[in-house]
């Protein structure tokens, strides 16, 4: 069991985790694919350009 | 992201299938050889300093046993991986990817073989520990003892794997939606708003600054832990609810844990040790820390900055043990706390840049 898994089987019933579990994961998913293009500045730490 | 970040987060991601698919006695030269394969596609010239900065410090570690000048000869690679990173740094027009942290992992093991704690791994060892894609660019950085033992006792985990892919698709999500996209809004919106440009105002900036750096890299950090877990290795922790500290000397336990406990093992106690004296270790440490970000007057002053926080907290803490009362109101610490330690990080920046425009040029 995920760490989500359990967290969702401690508040919904025991049908509903699997469902909940995939809609969440298909709705980060999603969120990532869409938002992945959009950058909000430089991202220091990570290591592409000689410096942190 | 970047699409050079891109490349590496789906080469890690297949090198998942290839890490359970390859034979268990080929796993980790393979991992190391796709890790390469990915790298050199990227960037030719980081491969060649990663594979040649291995086989110094292998060649140097050898020659050291051999003649004994272990002493002179880790001085030697010390002096020449640092001077090689300050000048990547000042090279134009390349791309380079992750030396400020495989660096730091070969300065780990000169350190450990100067101290005779680990023998010269060769240079094999070194290409395995190094050349492992998850925590390329941008750590953690991990030990080469904790590594091998990890390989060592890897055996395929259902859970654990499900564990390690949840993980990494949240770290994602909090890297690219909440860092990228969220903070990109709230800076958009604090614009629109017509935020003047101003002391005040610069000191809100430079804490936004900061959340957006710890839901970015805490981020990466997740992704490279899960795609390790994924292939069954469990690394070092990089973030400890940083959010929490309730002052800056727990924020350094918590905050890139794997930078801090490096300058920690190879700069505090050693310079601690020499000069009897906790404070120049400190002095030492969060320069090094400071320098490690970027070689600038900005970041000497942020180290300093840091040491004057942290002499602060000591002496306030001494304080309290000595009059009681003063700690007027506990109840509030899990607050106050970590709201104290944000306004003295994200002061920094306003505080130095102005103290810096001060000096003559």
């Amino acid at each position: 069991m995920t760490p989500l898994a359990r967290w969702l089987a401690r508040h919904l019933p025991p049908r509903a985790v699997p469902p909940a579990l995939v809609l969440v994961y298909a709705a980060t998913l999603l969120a990532v694919w869409l938002l992945i293009g959009e950058d909000a500045g430089p991202m220091p730490y990570l290591d592409l350009s000689g410096g942190p | 992201m970047t699409a050079q970040a891109l490349v590496l987060v789906l080469g890690a991601l297949l090198a998942v299938p290839l890490a359970w698919a390859l034979p268990a006695r080929m796993v980790w030269n393979g991992l190391a050889g796709w890790t390469l394969l990915v790298l050199a596609s990227l960037s030719p010239a980081s491969a060649l300093w990663l594979a040649g900065s291995s086989l110094l410090t292998t060649a140097l570690m050898a020659a050291g046993d051999r003649l004994g000048q272990r002493t002179a000869l880790a001085a030697f690679g010390t002096l020449v991986l640092v001077g090689a990173l300050g000048v990547s740094a000042l090279w134009p027009g390349i791309t380079w990817v992750g030396p400020a942290y495989f660096t730091l992992r070969h300065l780990h093991v000169l350190a450990e073989w100067w101290m005779g704690r680990l023998p010269n791994p060769g240079l094999a060892r070194q290409l395995r520990y190094q050349l492992f894609l998850p925590v390329l660019m941008a750590g953690p950085i991990h030990r080469l003892p904790h590594f091998e033992r990890q390989c060592a006792r890897r055996r395929w985990d259902a859970p654990d794997f499900f564990a390690g892919a949840e993980r990494a698709l949240f770290g994602a999500a909090q890297a690219v939606v909440l860092g990228g996209w969220l903070m990109g809004q709230a800076r958009r919106w604090l614009a629109a708003a017509g935020l003047a440009s101003g002391f005040w105002q610069d000191w809100l900036l430079s804490a936004l600054d900061w959340v957006q750096l710890y839901l970015r890299f805490a981020g990466l950090s997740s992704l490279a832990l899960g795609l390790a877990l994924m292939m069954g290795l469990r690394l070092e922790e990089n973030f400890n609810r940083p959010w929490a500290a309730r002052n800056l000397i727990e924020f350094w336990q918590r905050w890139h844990i794997t930078l801090s406990s490096w300058c920690r093992d190879y700069v505090f106690q050693p310079v601690t040790a020499l000069t009897r004296s906790p404070l120049i270790g400190l002095v030492a440490a969060m320069i090094a820390i400071g320098l490690w970000h970027q070689a600038s007057t900005y970041y000497l002053l942020w180290g300093l900055w840091q040491v004057g926080g942290i002499v602060a907290t000591r002496q306030a803490q001494a304080l309290i043990r000595r009059h009681p009362a003063l700690a007027f109101w506990p109840a509030a610490a899990p607050v106050a706390g970590p709201l104290a330690v944000m306004a003295w990080l994200s002061l920094a920046h306003p505080a130095l840049t102005r103290l810096l425009a001060l000096a003559p040029p």
